[in-house]
């Protein structure tokens, strides 16, 4: 099964990074979009539909937080998997995101086996990673 | 108090790890006194617990700048995207650096706001803080005065 992806990130090298460890994962992705804040995201999930979206938090004009709030209000986003990829490793941050409906957290520096593992599991390989994970 | 118990101690902790995880950058305290000459840039990061405020900068040589960018991506240093992906990559290690320094100087129970990375040809703001060295060049993490 082939996915397409969205990577939101402000950092070009984080995007790049997050893009070719996608393209050299198990994933088969079919398509990888960017895009470089929240608002570039909603403008692309309006006319594209995505199968996992991974997202900074701290990002100009929009947050990955305010993404996260955003699609958890809109009826065709809601349940597409969040993957939070961020180096603010605080509890609040892991606890907001968590209750935005966030599929799972990951830290900054992370392991491409660690990314692509739980992009895996999100996308239902292993379901209860997204009540365990974040 | 021990060495990783003061700002310059956790500085260099995080700074010696984030750079090894995140850039595969092996960094130690030798090294001789850095060429005036060469390009540098640097990026700055304001931090913001509980009301207060801090700005740690990251200061670096540009071809340092692109090793990191070349690491990060796994791709030579004479890769064009490299070429064009290294204030980026300044920017990020910073990034990243700001995240596990919040955690290990305030806890991960504190809120921290984490600013957006600024990137910038030139030295910098000056402040208090390490240098340490890759390969004859330095790298340095300071709190900015």
């Amino acid at each position: 099964m082939s996915v397409r992806v969205l990577v939101v990130d402000d950092s070009p090298v984080m995007r790049k990074m997050l893009k070719r460890t996608i393209e050299l994962s198990k994933l088969a992705a079919s398509e990888i979009l960017e895009a470089e804040n929240g608002v570039k995201a909603l403008e692309l999930l309006e006319v594209q539909w995505v199968d996992l979206v991974l997202t900074d938090l701290h990002m100009p004009q929009m947050t990955g937080e305010e993404l996260l709030r955003h699609m958890s209000q809109h009826d065709l986003l809601k349940d597409v998997p969040v993957i939070v990829v961020t180096s603010d490793q605080a509890d609040d941050a892991r606890s907001r995101v968590g209750a935005l409906g966030c599929s799972a957290f990951l830290k900054k520096p992370f392991r491409p086996e660690q990314l692509s593992e739980l992009a895996e599991k999100v996308l239902g390989r292993m379901p209860e990673v997204r009540r365990d994970a974040v | 108090m021990t060495p990783s118990e003061t700002n310059e101690g956790l500085l260099e902790q995080v700074l010696k790890e984030t750079a090894e995880q995140a850039a595969f950058l092996f960094l130690d305290g030798e090294g001789s006194a850095a060429n005036s000459d060469v390009e540098l840039v640097h990026a700055t990061i304001t931090l913001s617990p509980a009301g207060a405020s801090e700005q740690l900068v990251l200061r670096m040589t540009e071809v340092m700048a692109r090793e990191i960018a070349a690491n990060m991506l796994g791709s030579d240093k004479d890769d064009p995207e490299v070429v064009s992906s290294a204030n980026s990559a300044v920017g990020e290690l910073l990034n990243i650096i700001a995240g596990a320094f919040a955690v290990a100087r305030f806890g991960k129970g504190t809120h921290c706001d984490i600013g957006i990375p600024v990137v910038a040809a030139g030295r910098g703001p000056e402040g208090k803080g390490v240098t340490l060295w890759s390969d004859g060049s330095p790298i340095e993490l300071l709190r900015a005065s």
